[in-house]
């Protein structure tokens, strides 16, 4: 089991700052938060690149973890760091708007 | 014993009932496969007989064939048929029918679920078909948005036929997925460690935790709109504070994983054929895996991509169409593992191959225009228009119906033992191929002129009317061809001749069977030790029959087979089946009259309904387990393995996990709904708040955690003789009677949920009532579910089935107590902390 959870952690943890960083936003505009701005920063779209951030760094963690740890099988040693990868890219990708998309209209 | 000798035993053991009686009883994966891939093709011949009704209608203009009432429901129901009632049981008869055999085990893990899920299905399935054939099919579109599905704008029970058919249908996706996930971490044959394991099973493994990620979104949405519709919680009336915008979420979270989970299966296949047929192995075997599970991820953040046209702000839409670029690649990568092996083989142009290059000519076309579509501006240009319904047939036809007619040919002589004789095949391909391509292509075309999916009829002065009647027409050659490949497969199933053993020399343990398989697969399960065990050893057909395997002496007359771990596939457990029974089918009528209870509205009759599925439950695991202690068994090769009942993580633990992933995505998805309502629903805030009360958080805590230690008393302690002996956590607590205590723990937060049901404001007037009512019951449902299971377990320890090493069911009904207690705390958190904030 523990060598079926090292292939999927990383993609899961890809999932839960997606659909976060999807709700945080949703929230945001739901309520006055999207105008707040403080210190001369807008409060939301530093809290989303937060998280957008503090993903790619945990994942990253997570990579280097696999490198370190041993699993029961060598096999999954490789697969896992494959999905590693592909979560560290998919999260780049996909949350990369919080940079520059609008973010409530 | 000789291997004539060990047949006969086996086969005595193993058979289904023989006569007529079969069907209704039988509860082997080989019968249940093969029902549920006969069932599947009949409704596929039913939707395609409907997808000729609407083709015919739509050859030329002002075609008076059909009314739009009739329309409407016609292409609903091809929908709705080929992608429920086809397309997923289709997949899971080819799992059921085809992993035991791959997986060198002798049955699934389940196999009275396989049957009740099977009968679910056939159930459920009858419940739409009757509904059409006596004129109230749903019409609402396979996605049934509300508030046309509302109740105001579809009055009747068309859409109830929907949301209740499917909802009963979808049991058995969720029980086969359960079956699958199980039966593959834990049914295998010893040896066949993770990376070893035929490549079909990674992809039956992804796709059934897919389908238990997958459906229950939908599953919650249905719910919700039935409530919405027989009792008036708003939950999608925006008048009420509900938005009909969520019912798309909840859609489309279930609807686009779902194209996955009808693409997966499909390639599995795929990567199982191409290699066979081009002698050998498949190329980059880690690299296929890693980019199933990536496939699987990705295709969960995607959903709103089928909703660009609603408004959603900038950075949603880049965010999913970001993502959408993204799937793209595992994809690819598959792709070129495809070609990569065949480049690297010998391919043969058998009749399998020829669906699967049929299949590559049409998916890259689907996904060219996938791509299109994923480009926002275009989409908002063909949004809804003959362009999707085209792009959609090209990636679900050629993604998966091509593959499975591959699938089809290249199991059939293992499935019928025979070879094929008849020539039907290659002309019916050709007519598939160019009728799929007639069809469709044409399609495209009147899309981008303008002609709208979903119109019954068209002007003739809007010029469509030449490209339409060259689509009907293709359709029409189309479904000639696919009668053809019926005939031909029907054909060569019942008088070809007798074919020998592993005919394409294939490498995989289902081939090293005899031709038609014996009821018990494997005479003794193999230790595997390479990824093609029949190329390495050859001669391991006569090997196994010989008995130089596991499990090689049938005894005690009983169904036998071993759990391995879930890594290593070292063995873990010996397994004892369950024999022949009605009691699935029984059970899955007794669901079917509940279900049909809600559709006629006799809600006197649904208690009784409900009464009747916890009896037949109730028998059910009653008959599991033994009342003496059995020492280790002897499994062959010098080993031995405890019974399955006298360890902690039996079957029935996995099979509760894998269910319980299901239903916390249910419940995740009914977070996410009250989220959504709350925060972008109009009409908020609600005109009453629930009162706030320090009671209710401060004793449901306290009896959650009374529920919670009470069951992690120890088990030996249960029953007196024993206690002395089983010492660790009494310190914690000393009192004897640990599920009486749970009982009262769970009683307690019943109560409580009860009372919240009571007190919460009217689920009626405002979406926020009914969202309250819905988790409360949620909450509530679980708790009574433990305590059903408690009851139950005080029973078996009465009559003696549980002692310290008969332990296997303490933990099952711990697993659910601790769930119940997690919801339940949850559920109490949902409702009373946001009233802190208002
Ligand atoms: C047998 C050959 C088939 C033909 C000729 C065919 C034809 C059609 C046509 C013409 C429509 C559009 C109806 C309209 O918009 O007015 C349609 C819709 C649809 N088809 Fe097919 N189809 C075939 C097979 C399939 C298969 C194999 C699947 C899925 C596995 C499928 C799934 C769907 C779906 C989901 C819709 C959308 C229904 C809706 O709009 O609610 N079809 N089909
Ligand atoms: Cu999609």
């Amino acid at each position: 089991m523990s060598d079926l959870l090292r292939l999927l952690i990383a993609p899961l943890v890809w999932l839960a700052a997606f659909s976060a960083v999807y709700g945080l936003q949703g929230f945001g505009c739901a309520t006055e938060l999207n105008d707040v701005i403080f210190a001369g920063v807008p409060l939301m779209r530093a809290g989303l690149i937060l998280v957008w951030v503090l993903t790619i760094a945990t994942l990253v963690g997570i990579l280097v973890w696999l490198e370190r740890s041993s699993p029961i099988l060598e096999w999954t040693s490789r697969i896992s760091r494959i999905t590693a990868w592909v979560a560290i890219v998919a999260s780049v990708w996909a949350l990369f708007p919080v940079t520059f998309a609008s973010i409530c209209s | 014993m000789n291997a004539l000798k060990r047949h006969r035993l086996l086969t005595q053991i193993w058979a289904s009932d023989p006569g007529w009686k079969r069907c209704f009883t039988t509860v082997s994966h080989t019968d249940l496969g093969r029902m549920f891939l006969a069932a599947a093709f009949f409704f596929f011949a039913v939707g395609g007989v409907l997808a000729m009704l609407i083709r015919a209608q739509l050859a030329s203009p002002h075609a008076a064939f059909m009314g739009p009432d009739i329309y409407n429901q016609v292409f609903t129901m091809h929908g709705t048929m080929m992608m429920f009632l086809f397309a997923i049981p289709a997949f899971e008869g080819l799992a059921v029918y085809l992993l035991p055999k791959m997986l060198g085990a002798r049955d699934l893990a389940f196999p009275r679920l396989t049957a009740y899920g099977f009968w679910c299905y056939a159930f459920g399935g009858s419940m739409m078909l009757i509904s059409m054939l006596v004129g109230l099919a749903p019409d609402g579109g396979w996605f049934m948005y509300p508030p046309l599905t509302g109740a105001a704008a579809s009055p009747g029970i068309n859409t109830d036929v929907w949301l209740l058919g499917v909802t009963f249908v979808e049991i058995s996706a969720i029980c086969a997925a359960v079956e699958l996930c199980v039966s593959i971490l834990k049914f295998r044959a010893p040896g066949m460690s993770l990376d070893k394991m035929p490549i079909f099973a990674w992809y039956a493994l992804v796709t059934a935790l897919m389908i238990l990620t997958g459906f229950p979104p939908l599953i919650l949405g249905s719910i919700l709109l039935e409530l919405e519709r027989a009792f008036g919680l708003p939950f999608f009336d925006t008048a009420l504070g509900g938005d009909s915008l969520l019912w798309q979420h909840l859609f489309w979270l279930f609807g686009h994983p779902e194209v996955y989970i009808i693409f997966l299966p499909a390639a599995g296949l795929i990567s199982t054929i191409i290699p066979v047929m081009s002698r050998t192995p498949l190329l980059a075997y880690g690299w296929v895996v890693a980019s199933i599970v990536a496939l699987a991820f990705l295709s969960f953040g995607l959903w709103v991509h089928h909703m660009f046209a609603t408004g959603i702000p900038h950075m949603g839409v880049a965010f999913f169409s970001a993502a959408s670029t993204l799937v793209a690649v595992p994809t690819a990568v598959q792709v070129f593992a495809w070609i990569g092996t065949m480049w690297q083989g010998r391919p043969q142009l058998h009749m399998p191959m020829l669906y699967i290059l049929g299949f590559f000519a049409t998916f890259v076309i689907g996904g060219l225009t996938g791509v299109m579509l994923a480009i926002v501006p275009f989409d908002w240009q063909a949004h809804d228009t003959a362009f999707v319904t085209a792009h959609l047939h090209y990636v679900l036809f050629g993604g998966f119906v091509f593959p499975v007619l591959a699938g089809l040919y290249y199991y059939a002589p293992l499935v019928t033992g025979r070879r094929r004789f008849f020539r039907i095949g290659e002309y019916a391909f050709a007519l598939v191929f160019i009728g799929f391509h007639g069809t469709f292509l044409a399609m495209h075309w009147v899309g981008l002129l303008g002609q709208r999916r979903r119109i019954y009829t068209y002007d003739a002065d809007m010029g469509w009317g030449v490209i339409n009647l060259i689509s009907s027409v293709g359709s029409f050659v189309l479904a000639i061809g696919l009668a053809m490949v019926l005939l031909d497969l029907a054909l060569n199933a019942y008088v070809a001749i007798r074919g020998k053993r592993n005919p394409w020399r294939a490498g995989t343990l289902e081939w090293s069977m005899m031709l038609p398989p014996s009821t018990y697969n494997f005479p003794s399960l193999p230790r595997v030790t390479s990824r093609e065990p029949l190329i390495e050893t050859p001669d391991l057909p006569t090997r196994l029959a010989r008995g130089v395997g596991y499990l090689a002496v049938p005894r005690d007359n009983r169904r036998e087979m071993l759990t391995v771990s879930t890594t290593r596939a070292e063995p873990e457990s010996l397994v004892i089946y369950p024999g022949n029974t009605a009691l699935p089918m029984c059970m899955a009528a007794v669901t079917g009259s509940f279900f049909l209870s809600l559709l006629f509205k006799v809600y006197w009759f649904t208690p009784f309904a409900v009464i009747g599925v916890i009896a037949l439950a109730w028998r059910w695991v009653w008959g599991l387990g033994s009342r003496t202690d059995e020492a280790d068994q002897n499994i062959g090769f010098g080993e031995t393995v405890p019974h399955a009942t006298q360890t902690n993580r039996s079957q029935g633990w996995w099979g509760s996990a894998f269910l319980m992933i299901a239903d916390a995505t249910l419940f995740g998805s009914l977070i996410f709904g009250y989220a959504f309502l709350w925060t972008i629903a109009p009409n908020w805030p609600p005109p009453q708040w629930l009162a706030f009360t320090l009671w209710e958080p401060l004793i449901g805590v306290a009896a959650a955690g009374l529920a919670f230690f009470a069951a992690r008393q120890s088990p030996g302690c249960i029953r007196q003789e024993t206690c002395k002996t089983e010492g660790t956590t009494r310190r914690w607590f000393p009192w004897r009677l640990s599920p009486q205590l749970a009982l009262v723990g769970l009683s307690t937060l019943a109560v409580i949920f009860v009372n919240l049901l009571w007190r919460a404001p009217s689920p009626t007037e405002h979406a926020y009532g009914a969202v309250l009512c819905v988790i409360s019951a949620y909450g509530l449902f679980h708790v009574l579910l433990a305590i059903l299971m408690l009851v139950f377990f005080i029973f078996r320890i009465r009559h003696g089935f549980i002692s310290t090493r008969r332990r296997a069911e303490v933990e099952i009904v711990r697993l659910w107590i601790d769930y119940a207690v997690l919801i339940g705390l949850v559920s109490l958190m949902l409702i009373l902390s946001p009233v802190l904030f208002t």
